[in-house]
């Protein structure tokens, strides 16, 4: 053997990989194989069931069909009637594309415990495989009714509305995960690009603002205020008045222009100290002077 | 109608882009050589690169107003001009290029007439048998289509439809080779140059040099 295989920290690896839930199947897929193959899986503990069931996955995800048979064989020995085991099987059936057999499936599940979360979402992944994206959209509210705090789903909610340009609705998901995270940057930034797309410059504005005021220096809503300001400057007075005056606007003319020459000077900043990419710093620079 | 070739480079960005976030919708542009006015009756669009933009998202405008305005700039500089947009969606067997695609490439039809949109065919991406696996949409009687035979239509030269050729039949097997050894991790785009911006998003140098040069050695 040429590289000697490191059991300890491919456990924690993939350990870490379950729980953080990044999808890395290709390194989760080597180093279970390494650990199977090699005999290891018997040092696990019961560890070990929740590492097929990671390792099964991850095959799945590259078409290794030898080795997630392996695993869920095994998973299957061991918990012959458990519904966890059957939410794998299901996958299994989705990754053959017997699409309306995983549905049966979940379904199936779900007659016994209608509160299964696994088999809600995988049902809910299903209708996205067949391009149904309406059930998705039906499926997805209905158990955000019941299990409100779930932000990866608002999350998967509102990329389906956007799917359909429904912006209001999913500027309405965004603002659910911001009550449920107001100190996650991330909502804030996807909030921001939404209520720009919709027209909404001055909430926009004062949503990339936010986004600089919880992670210092983020280029992209810098850049989303440079964009910002830039067009507010640039709309007749008449206009902005008549606008701020409706809704409330937080701005006057001169935040808005303060705001638009401190994106200019942060972003300047940022590129100029790191000019190692390429030459994309000079295209900034060109952008930042060319709109104003 | 204009004869488009599309250069290797461009071919392996798209694809590579298209397989770096599989599970995603990923776009770009696509930019061609710049034609000097008396040359215009060769009416040949050489697409010699192109520019990844997103993978989080594909219908919201603040970066994609952002994006295309650096691209527009890099271009002048690099005497090319975007002349199309392309698109891979989420799902694999989904070939069609959706309303905010054709949003997209006919708001560049209005800087350059002959726009045109790439659509990444997924299913054709099988690492045994690499095919083209790019269908070109243009725009006809009002609306963007189709061109499913693009690629094929060698002998019916008709001066009425818009021909298609890659500048070397050898890329979808380099392409495929390319995917194998996973080059597709130095490839960067608008999004991640935003996470990152050491990350060269126009340029992609590194994913040319790793792809190409290599296999020009094992010849």
């Amino acid at each position: 053997m040429m590289v000697s295989f490191d059991y300890k920290s491919a456990v924690t690896t993939l350990h870490e990989l379950r729980k953080s839930g990044e999808r890395k199947s290709d390194l989760v897929v080597t180093l279970g194989e390494n650990l199977i193959h090699q005999g290891y899986a018997g040092k696990l503990g019961d560890e070990v069931w929740a590492v097929y069931e990671q390792i099964f996955i991850a095959a799945l995800d590259l078409g290794n069909d030898q080795l997630a048979i392996k695993c869920l064989e095994n998973l299957d020995k061991r918990f012959p009637e458990s519904p966890r085991v059957k939410i794998l099987k299901g996958m299994k059936l989705e990754a053959e594309d017997k699409l309306d057999a995983a549905l049966a499936l979940y379904e199936d599940i779900l007659k016994d415990d209608d509160a299964n979360i696994a088999a809600i979402k995988r049902r809910i992944a299903v209708f996205k495989a067949k391009g149904q994206d309406q059930q998705a959209i039906e499926a997805l509210t209905r158990y955000l009714d019941a299990f409100y705090s779930d932000s990866e789903s608002w999350l998967e909610l509102s990329a389906l509305y956007l799917n359909f340009h429904l912006y209001q609705q999913a500027g309405f998901c965004l603002e659910e995960l911001i009550l449920l995270q107001p100190q996650n940057h991330f909502y804030h930034l996807k909030y921001a690009e939404i209520l720009y797309t919709s027209d909404n410059i001055t909430m926009s504005l004062k949503e990339f603002c936010r986004v600089v005021e919880l992670c210092e220096d983020n280029v992209r809503a810098l850049c989303g205020i440079k964009l910002c300001t830039s067009r507010l400057l640039n709309l007749p007075i008449s206009a902005i008045t008549s606008s701020s005056s409706s809704t409330n606007s937080p701005f006057d003319m001169k935040t808005i222009s303060d705001l638009n020459a401190l994106a200019v000077e942060r972003l300047s900043t940022i590129y100029s100290k790191k000019r190692r990419g390429g030459s994309s710093a000079n295209e900034i620079t060109d952008w930042l002077n060319n709109l104003s | 109608m204009p004869e488009y070739i599309i250069n290797k480079e461009a071919y392996l960005k798209i694809i590579l882009h298209a397989c770096k976030h599989s599970s995603r919708t990923v776009n770009g542009v696509l930019l061609a050589q710049q034609v000097s006015d008396n040359d215009n009756t060769t009416n040949k669009i050489i697409i010699v690169d192109a520019v990844p933009l997103f993978h989080h998202w594909n219908t919201l405008t603040p970066m994609l107003e952002v994006g295309l305005q650096q691209i527009e700039i890099y271009a002048n500089r690099k005497k090319l001009n975007v002349v199309g947009y392309y698109h891979a969606n989420e799902r694999v067997d989904d070939n069609k290029l959706p309303p905010f695609g054709q949003k997209i490439v006919s708001k560049l039809q209005e800087n350059f007439n002959n726009a045109i949109a790439l659509v990444v065919q997924n299913t054709k991406l099988s690492p045994e048998n690499p095919e083209i696996a790019i269908v070109p949409y243009i725009f006809k009687e009002n609306q963007w289509r189709p061109d499913n035979k693009a690629f094929s239509k060698i002998e019916e030269t008709t001066s009425s439809s818009s021909k298609f050729t890659l500048d070397d039949l050898e890329i979808p097997k380099l392409v495929s080779s390319s995917i194998r050894k996973k080059h597709f991790e130095y490839l960067y785009d608008f999004d991640e140059h935003l996470e990152n911006i050491e990350l060269d998003w126009l340029n992609n140098f590194k994913v040319v040099e790793l792809a190409f040069e290599q296999n020009s050695k094992s010849k």
